[in-house]
């Protein structure tokens, strides 16, 4: 209790509250901005840190952290165009929202999910890390991969109507994420001798192709002022609020999505998007209303918003209980403690108690900081879909062209992200759903590698992955998932 | 030729999967499994896409390429991105972006030239900022790179 009253006051005091907010404005800029990561944010800050107390260098990078995984979604919402991964699920409902002219509900809804499922997966990390860690340590390879086959099922759930179609989407996805480096033999798989793609296709790359080039042509193409947008937008209006009595029935959401994310976040290298997609569709399996899923309903956003800000929390169990970086973002988290004399590990709660607390607070704080810059920003961001098409389209454009050379300072990226838009925009046109494509391209190098590691361990005698229990557990969810999937829309259709 | 939409799609893929099943002869065998059975799953799914095609939706290509050519203002637009892309190293992206901001929204019928001129400057102005000033992403120069 000593160390935890030390921990809160190195939290609070102004300089490491000023980092906090300063980290928080910049995470929300830096996610809305397609192709800068929160990975990048956190890494950028890194140099600011030194010199700076642990718990005010520690404030800086969790306000950052924080904020990116929202401030994604708020390009996602408003223009299709997700800024960071973490946000690749809440496009689906929240988009379609925008269309109907409910952009400030969508934006409120992101906001709420993702300060409630921030603070969810802090308290998770602050109450039972040294519980959940030792999960952590039971996932090994053949858990992974059972992971993402439960994951792939989610394809049947963003299908919408032609499950044919979506399946064949999933498969695209797949056959993308095949492109550069095997796992295991180093050989450059469909890179026809292009260094640019030796190391595969970048996740930001394709998700700025496939979502915001599509919505840019359609825009062109159409010959209204605003495709299916309602821009009369009344302050006023329910539409553009999110009422008690919605948040109160959103709870069971905001706990479903934010358990999903805290669990998937200390499960070492699955990530964000894939939490986000599970928690979108177990939210579809759980509703009473599947078939309104994809038109633009605020469960669809809350789940997938609250589910990547809770992964936050559960990212931190293995970095700070076990010194594993779970992430990219924790990867860049452990060299900064690292830098500041910090070391992560079982020891970390015994030798430097007040310092890991202030960690913990400090994510705590950076949630709350998040939450209350979101709601002010909520009438700001909303004045975006209000620019004339003529306007829109080119700042569109231009976010995604720079967000895609910004990665890797790769002129190829450029014209991959367009060439991969000119597809999603076939696809858009021919009614195939581009979820499963983004979906399979996020599962698919997890699931391969996670394979070839399984064939490796069990010396091909792959079965005997069914030994193990939570793969049991795995493949009765998975064979579950389908079926009530296809049941629940043969009983909507 | 008029086809139904479905068929021409599942034609197309299953064509594109044969001509990427053929690479992964050349893939070491435990890296060419997973490729090979993606696209076979690929090709039997075309099937199914070609026996359930739907009468009622159907496509005439000379139609859709007829329909494509005469949406000029999609033309422009896709012509210009990949004009921005190919001349980014040599031209410069701080040169390219104002004229294709300004380009791409006098096709788009925004015709008020001071206001025009302000996006077009003002966009690259902040792009500049965030990029290069902020963030220190190395943005091709080109004609400015002195």
């Amino acid at each position: 209790m000593n160390a935890f009253l030390q921990g809160l006051q190195l939290t609070t005091t102004f300089p490491a509250l000023f980092a906090i907010f300063i980290g928080s404005i910049g995470g929300i800029l830096i996610g809305a901005l397609p192709g800068l990561s929160s990975t990048l944010g956190v890494a950028l800050l890194v140099p600011f840190t030194f010199g700076l107390e642990p718990a005010t260098a520690m404030g800086l990078l969790a306000g950052m952290y924080c904020s990116s995984i929202y401030g994604g979604s708020i390009t996602a919402i408003l223009i299709n165009t997700p800024g960071t991964g973490a946000a690749a699920a809440t496009v689906l409902d929240g988009y379609p929202m925008t269309k109907n002219g409910q952009a400030g509900k969508a934006l409120y809804t992101a906001i709420i999910s993702s300060f409630i499922g921030g603070m969810i997966g802090t308290f998770a990390l602050l109450f039972i890390a040294p519980l959940l860690s030792r999960v952590a340590l039971k996932f090994g390879p053949p858990e992974t991969f059972m992971l993402s086959v439960f994951g792939l099922t989610i394809i049947a759930s963003v299908s919408s109507k032609n499950l044919i179609k979506g399946i064949m989407a999933g498969l695209f996805g797949l056959l993308l994420s095949t492109v550069g480096f095997d796992s295991v033999t180093a050989f450059p798989r469909y890179a026809f001798g292009n260094i640019h793609l030796y190391e595969g296709i970048a996740l930001v790359v394709a998700l700025v192709g496939f979502f915001s080039i599509p919505e840019a042509l359609t825009l062109v193409k159409s010959k209204q002022k605003k495709v299916d947008i309602d821009i009369n937008l009344n302050k006023n209006s329910d539409d553009n609020r999110l009422t008690g009595k919605e948040i109160l029935h959103l709870i069971p959401t905001f706990v479903r999505g934010s358990v999903i994310g805290t669990l998937i976040g200390i499960i070492p290298g699955v990530g964000t998007p894939v939490a986000c997609f599970l928690a979108y569709n177990e939210e579809k399996r759980f509703s009473k209303h599947p078939h309104l899923f994809g038109t633009g309903i605020i469960e669809g956003v809350a789940a997938p918003e609250s589910a990547n800000n809770a992964v936050e929390g559960g990212s931190f169990v293995p970095l700070l209980t076990l010194g594993i970086p779970g992430s990219s973002q924790t990867a860049v988290y452990l060299g900064a403690l690292l830098i500041l004399g910090i070391k992560p590990g079982p020891e970390l709660f015994s030798t430097q108690a007040p310092i890991a607390y202030s960690i913990i607070l400090g994510l705590f704080i950076a949630n709350i900081m998040m939450l209350f810059l979101g709601l002010g920003g909520v009438r700001f961001f909303v004045k975006i879909i209000k620019m004339p098409n003529a306007v829109m389209i080119p700042v569109i454009l231009t976010f995604s062209i720079i967000g895609a050379y910004a990665i890797n300072a790769s002129i190829f990226d450029v014209g991959l992200m367009f060439f991969l838009g000119l597809i999603g925009y076939a696809m858009r046109l021919n009614s195939i759903p581009i979820a499963p494509t983004v979906l399979a391209l996020i599962l698919g190098p997890i699931g391969e590698d996670a394979f070839q590691q399984t064939v490796s361990i069990t010396h091909g005698q792959v079965w005997m992955i069914f030994s193990r229990p939570i793969c049991i557990v795995l493949l009765v969810v998975t064979v579950l998932s389908v079926f009530f999937s296809l049941r629940k829309n043969r009983i909507v259709e | 030729m008029t086809f139904r939409k479905d068929r021409l799609l599942s034609a197309v893929v299953a064509a594109i999967s044969i001509l990427l099943f053929l690479p992964t002869f050349r893939f070491p065998k435990s890296a060419s499994y997973y490729p090979q059975g993606i696209l076979i799953l690929l090709i039997l799914l075309c099937v199914p896409l070609w026996v359930y095609a739907k009468k009622e939706q159907t496509i005439s290509i000379e139609l859709a390429i007829r329909s494509f050519m005469t949406t000029r203002n999609l033309l422009y637009v896709i012509v210009s991105i990949i004009l921005l892309i190919s001349f980014m190293d040599l031209i410069g992206l701080y040169i390219e972006l104002p004229l294709f901001v300004g380009f791409i929204m006098y096709r788009l019928g925004f015709r008020k030239k001071l206001p025009l001129l302000v996006i077009a400057l003002g966009l690259t102005f902040l792009v500049y900022l965030l990029f290069s000033v902020m963030l220190k992403v190395q943005i091709p120069m080109g004609l400015l790179h002195f």
